[in-house]
């Protein structure tokens, strides 16, 4: 239910996208016909040169619109992933786009250095460019908001050439200026740099498109974060592989999460619901995540056992889980070292919630195994909440004798709680 | 792992046969631009200039291919084989602006007939080098369709138009001699119709694998049907295979008991995964969520 909903929502943003490029390509339409119907008019040559330059603000807006409207599609059979990357292709586009237009503005300059043009103070011409200018920044602040929001490349592209315009439009007034206190050679050297910067603009975002393209991971510090969130869910032993790759204004992840080898399926479910939900709630972003997982490749085990003395490993067992005095933690190396220490049980004197106070202080000194007889209702599936095994200390008396069961695979999971009144 | 291996040595032969006819346009540009000069044809030297774009789109074949083999990073988690994607889109672009300029030149011709050099020096390297294209294009499409290259295979779609053109100027002589000076303009357009439909064609392609599109759907089917075909598996969900450059990545959500443990399913993935790489050796990666059964009826 919580999926379908978002799925509504990304449609929204995009068909919010949509609306915005959809809205911009008008407003270009408008503009470039204006520019061009006033250069008609009052056969400013300059103008016509602009409307023309229009052309492609209207092929890149429409390339936009479309973009975002096909994205909005469900994923079919032939695309399972969605069609979010139609929205990176108009991205790219846009850059090719921008790039092109900043060479020709090069070009031009180059040209224009040696023999300046000769400018015309008509009032129509300045007025135009002072409406275009305003315009575009007008569409500029929108569709930066609007890809801001909808977190789409290509509206965020879009906002960044219309940025250009109204430098180019601000660079007309000021190339009139400088023309009129008389260094006319001032406009190409303002036009070579607006052309290497424009060029610059859609080098790098060609780059990001193909990036992204290329299924690279943009922001690495997603990552970290993702490990973070996953391991902080209780039952994650380790998280690795996690592979995050952007499909239009969305993000697709895989990861690889460790748990503890006997829990079962189901319980490894809820796990993966817990870990999915909470990467979705904290990067909005997110499309789906497909989580691998595997059982821990841990190769220490640290075994806790209930005794009722300090003697190290000839302490003798206590049959109690939460009265025991004690606990002796074990440190089992794949490689058969051990390590120990004794801990005291504080909650041991206490009459009520004793299992609950001894199931902190394991958890607390990151216990992975507990053998024990007697474990109560309550601390049973404290236990197992913590993903601490539980396994049945049977006949055993003698600590030794239980490690040397554990590491032989001998010892049977404890299945219930159990307890002796 | 004997699976990377396998696919290494095939990105690998790819490279090798971009790398092997790379060089011989390069010799062939080379072959053509001297006989140009030492002759004095200007058909010749313009031949030798088109070459080079042959060249460049070989070569960025090569990167393409080159650029797949590296290992995944942590920037590029998922490896760098849809560099051949990016590569061979580049190149359906040049031979579209190429099939655009010969349509428009060839148009203009019905117009104006140009007039033909009956030089035999210019019919022998015509033949020599249409001979070559055609291996070269035989060459590149058995390799491209082995290592599962799209760009191998439009690059082989290049050199068979350049058979054609070497055709064409052969062809030319005995229209003049005919007299119908419309047949080799047409002929042109024919051409130039072929290289933008391959250009077409191929960069449709590469742009749909860019856009993660599936395989053919029977492929996307035998796979679905590797991973049910094992006991503990009880349904497969949220499959999804997608292309990138050469290879194929694979995610699938498959249902088991509940009851089973981690460390079981483990074992029964991990020996679905093998067996869907060893079946599919194009298949990269396989990753695959277990859960359990949906419908929670259990008698």
């Amino acid at each position: 239910m919580k999926d379908r909903m978002r799925t509504e929502e990304k449609v929204r943003l995009l068909g919010k996208g949509a609306r915005a490029a959809r809205i911009s390509t008008y407003v270009t339409v408008l503009l470039t016909a204006t520019k061009a119907i006033v250069g008609l008019l009052s056969g400013s040559i300059a103008l016509l040169a602009d409307a023309v330059h229009s052309l492609s603000d209207i092929f890149t807006s429409l390339a936009v619109w479309l973009g975002m409207k096909l994205s909005q599609r469900k994923p079919s059979e032939r695309f399972s992933y969605g069609f979010y990357r139609v929205e990176t292709l108009a991205f790219m586009i846009v850059a090719i786009v921008v790039a092109a237009s900043g060479a020709q503005v090069l070009l031009e300059s180059l040209k224009r250095i040696p023999s300046p043009s000769a400018i015309s103070l008509a009032p129509a011409t300045l007025t135009v460019a002072a409406i275009s200018a305003f315009v575009s920044y007008l569409l500029y602040r929108f569709k930066s908001r609007v890809g801001d929001e909808t977190n789409s490349q290509a509206l965020q592209g879009e906002a960044k050439h219309s940025k250009v315009d109204v430098w180019s439009s601000a660079f007309v007034f000021a190339a009139i200026a400088v023309h009129y206190f008389g260094f006319p050679w001032a406009e190409g050297i303002a036009g070579l740099l607006i052309g290497l910067l424009t060029i610059r603009l859609g080098l790098g975002m060609g780059r990001d498109a193909i990036l992204v393209l290329l299924d690279a991971c943009l922001k690495p510090e997603l990552i970290s974060q993702m490990r973070q969130v996953a391991s902080e869910v209780t039952g994650v032993r380790g998280v690795h592989e996690i592979k995050v790759r952007r499909s239009g204004p969305f993000i697709f992840v895989e990861m690889h999460v460790e748990v503890d080898r006997t829990i079962r399926i189901d319980e490894a479910d809820t796990i993966s619901t817990t870990i999915e939900q909470r990467i979705k709630n904290m990067i909005e972003e997110v499309d789906s995540v497909t989580l691998h997982v595997e059982p821990s490749k841990k190769d220490v085990y640290r075994v806790a056992i209930p005794v009722e003395q300090d003697r190290g490993l000839d302490s003798r067992i206590s049959e109690h889980f939460g009265k025991s005095p004690y606990f002796i933690l074990v440190d089992l190396h794949e490689d058969g070292a051990r390590s120990w220490f004794v801990i005291e049980n504080p909650g041991a004197g206490i009459e009520r919630k004793r299992g609950i106070e001894a199931t902190h202080l394991l958890v607390q000194h990151r216990t992975d195994v507990l053998v024990a007889k007697e474990v109560g209702e309550g601390p049973y599936h404290a236990l197992r909440d913590s993903s601490i095994e539980i396994f049945d200390l049977d006949e055993k008396s003698d600590v030794k004798q239980v490690l040397q069961a554990f590491s032989r695979k001998e010892l049977r999971s404890l299945a219930h709680p159990r307890e002796t009144a | 792992m004997s699976a990377d291996d396998a696919r290494t040595a095939l990105l690998q032969k790819g490279i090798t046969v971009s790398k092997k006819s790379t060089l011989v346009l390069v010799a062939l540009s080379i072959a053509k631009g001297g006989v140009g000069f030492l002759s004095g044809s200007i058909a010749l030297l313009a031949d030798a200039a088109h070459t080079i774009m042959d060249i460049a789109g070989s070569m960025i074949v090569w990167l393409g291919l080159r650029l797949s083999l590296r290992k995944p990073t942590d920037r590029f988690p998922y490896g760098f084989y849809k560099a051949e994607s990016i590569c061979t889109l580049i190149v359906c672009i040049i031979m579209i602006v190429t099939g655009a300029e010969i349509l428009r030149d060839s148009i203009q011709r019905f117009y104006a007939p140009s007039v033909i050099s009956f030089r035999p020096v210019v019919i022998a390297v015509a033949i020599g080098s249409g001979f070559v294209s055609y291996l070269l294009a035989r060459y590149k499409e058995k390799a491209g369709r082995e290592i599962n290259s799209q760009g191998l295979r439009v690059e082989s779609k290049h050199s068979f138009a350049d058979v054609l053109n070497s055709g064409l100027v052969c062809g030319s002589v005995l229209f003049t001699y005919l007299g119908v000076s419309w047949a080799e303009p047409l002929a042109a357009v024919i051409i130039a119709l072929f290289l933008l439909w391959a250009a077409l064609t191929f960069g449709k392609d590469s742009v749909f694998s860019l856009m993660d599109v599936s395989p053919h759907p029977e492929m996307r089917k035998a796979i679905e049907e590797t991973i049910v075909d094992t006991a503990e598996i009880k349904g497969v969900h949220a499959l999804r295979v997608r292309r990138a450059g050469p290879l194929v990545f694979v995610e699938a959500h498959v249902e088991v008991d509940g009851r089973t443990t981690v460390e079981e399913a483990h074992a029964i993935v991990g020996e679905v995964e093998d067996r869907v790489k060893k079946k599919f050796k194009e298949v990269d990666s396989v990753t695959i969520h277990v859960g359990m059964i949906h419908n929670k009826k259990r008698s």
